[in-house]
């Protein structure tokens, strides 16, 4: 993991949700609070106050890339978002942090067996 | 109606967010159905408006130019900032900080409105109602009071505060040493009932040296319990007083709202707070106190002490 990876670790949960929506493609904020419903089975649901603040310090983090508008949408009002490579970098790292916190915490578990009265 | 409302939360929104992200937040607003999603977006950009106001992100601020001007060998020695403007968010703080210090200042000035504090009684001095008493008769407040109360017998035998009573108070050339500037408690055989919290604070000698009258003395600070009196002593309290020591001088005492009122022609009402059955303080004045008497003769006296001065006024009968 490189070192300027580090210096966005851990992200927030909020910013986790985003990256892993704009993951797979590019969408608008109303696409990625979908998308945050559909991953989280619904438990975790954005409102746009906080999506398009979390979406404003990824875009000044160089993280999240604007599009702009897209001809013959909906709604001309809708603005595309990307993830950057720096991006998907970060987040590459951070699932793998995840990934090292989820095999670690299951072996603990695994190795703290309860007890039988 | 819900529209409206989050129209307007969008545009409470700094100027750099609301241009930024505003329609994108209307758009995902309009999309949403149903009173509740609404109400929940209300909420959320409630929320956020707080949220940008208080820490707002680093997009979208413009670094400060700086120039800077060098010596000849590279050394800077001034720096120059073009873009001195304050920033909104620094303008939202100082607000916020003014207010706090505002809401401080007045929550202090309530609170020293319901603290009594003493201030003297009379604009004019006194001067004019008469000549100063003889230095040997000089009158210190609560020190004549004191000397009347020692020849009563005390009733409150395990009080801390019985102390300043029992100590000599000494008057001389109207110097008033320490013991005689302890406070003065009545021990009164009457039953006067302290009323739980109104105790305020009276500022009975001062060391200040712009106090001519009480310069040098130790400063004390005292606390007495305001008592309730029976209605019926203060209306019989209640009258005009001819003064002693100077005819026409009246002094007049009325019964308004089971309160005290001193009047004295061309001063300020001031109110009678009581701390004894007899004794009253008089509100917003240092040093002045008035305690009524019966004579040998059965009519009513009424002393008024200021600092060294003493009037003494008897109660003219009543015209019915």
């Amino acid at each position: 993991m490189k070192k300027q990876d580090n210096n966005f670790a851990p992200l927030s949960p909020a910013a986790l949700h985003i990256l892993l929506a704009l993951a797979g493609r590019e969408l608008h904020g109303y696409g990625i609070m979908q998308e945050v419903a559909r991953q989280s089975e619904r438990r975790y649901k954005l409102g746009p106050g906080t999506l398009y603040d979390n979406l404003q310090r990824l875009i000044d983090k160089r993280l999240i890339e604007e599009l702009g508008h897209r001809p013959g949408d909906d709604d001309p009002r809708r603005r595309y978002y990307r993830l950057s490579s720096l991006g998907r970098t970060v987040f590459s790292a951070e699932v793998a942090r995840l990934d090292g916190v989820v095999r670690e915490g299951k072996s603990r578990l695994r190795l703290v067996k309860p007890r039988t009265a | 109606m819900l529209r409206f409302i989050y129209l307007w939360l969008v545009r409470l929104h700094p100027s750099r967010f609301k241009k930024r992200f505003g329609d994108e937040m209307l758009s995902i607003f309009d999309q949403t159905g149903g009173k509740t999603a609404a109400t929940k977006l209300i909420g959320d950009g409630a929320i956020s408006v707080l949220r940008q106001w208080i820490t707002p992100p680093e997009f979208g601020e413009k670094p400060l130019a700086a120039t800077c001007v060098g010596t000849s060998d590279g050394t800077p020695n001034l720096y120059t900032v073009d873009d001195s403007l304050p920033q909104t968010r620094a303008l939202v703080n100082g607000t916020a900080l003014s207010l706090a210090v505002f809401s401080l200042i007045c929550l202090w000035m309530i609170y020293d409105q319901t603290h009594v504090v003493l201030r003297p009684l009379f604009s004019s001095p006194i001067d004019s109602w008469g000549p100063p008493l003889p230095k040997e008769r000089s009158i210190q407040p609560g020190v004549a009071r004191r000397r009347r109360f020692e020849n009563q017998p005390a009733t409150q035998a395990s009080s801390p505060q019985k102390a300043p009573t029992t100590q000599p108070a000494t008057m001389h050339k109207g110097r008033v040493n320490q013991a005689a500037a302890q406070p003065m408690l009545p021990k009164r055989t009457a039953s006067p009932k302290p009323i739980g919290r109104r105790e305020f604070h009276a500022q009975k000698l001062r060391t200040s040296p712009l106090s001519p009258s009480l310069g040098g003395r130790t400063k004390s600070t005292v606390m007495l319990a305001l008592v309730e009196v029976p209605r019926r002593a203060l209306r019989s309290y209640a009258g005009t007083y001819i003064a002693d020591m100077r005819e026409g001088l009246n002094l007049s005492v009325k019964l308004e709202s089971e309160e005290l009122i001193f009047e004295v022609p061309g001063e300020q009402r001031r109110a009678l707070l009581p701390v004894s059955e007899t004794d009253f303080l008089v509100k917003d004045a240092p040093d002045c106190w008035v305690e009524f008497s019966k004579n040998q003769d059965g009519t009513l006296q009424l002393d008024f002490y200021e600092n060294d001065r003493h009037i003494s006024a008897r109660r003219l009968p009543d015209k019915n």
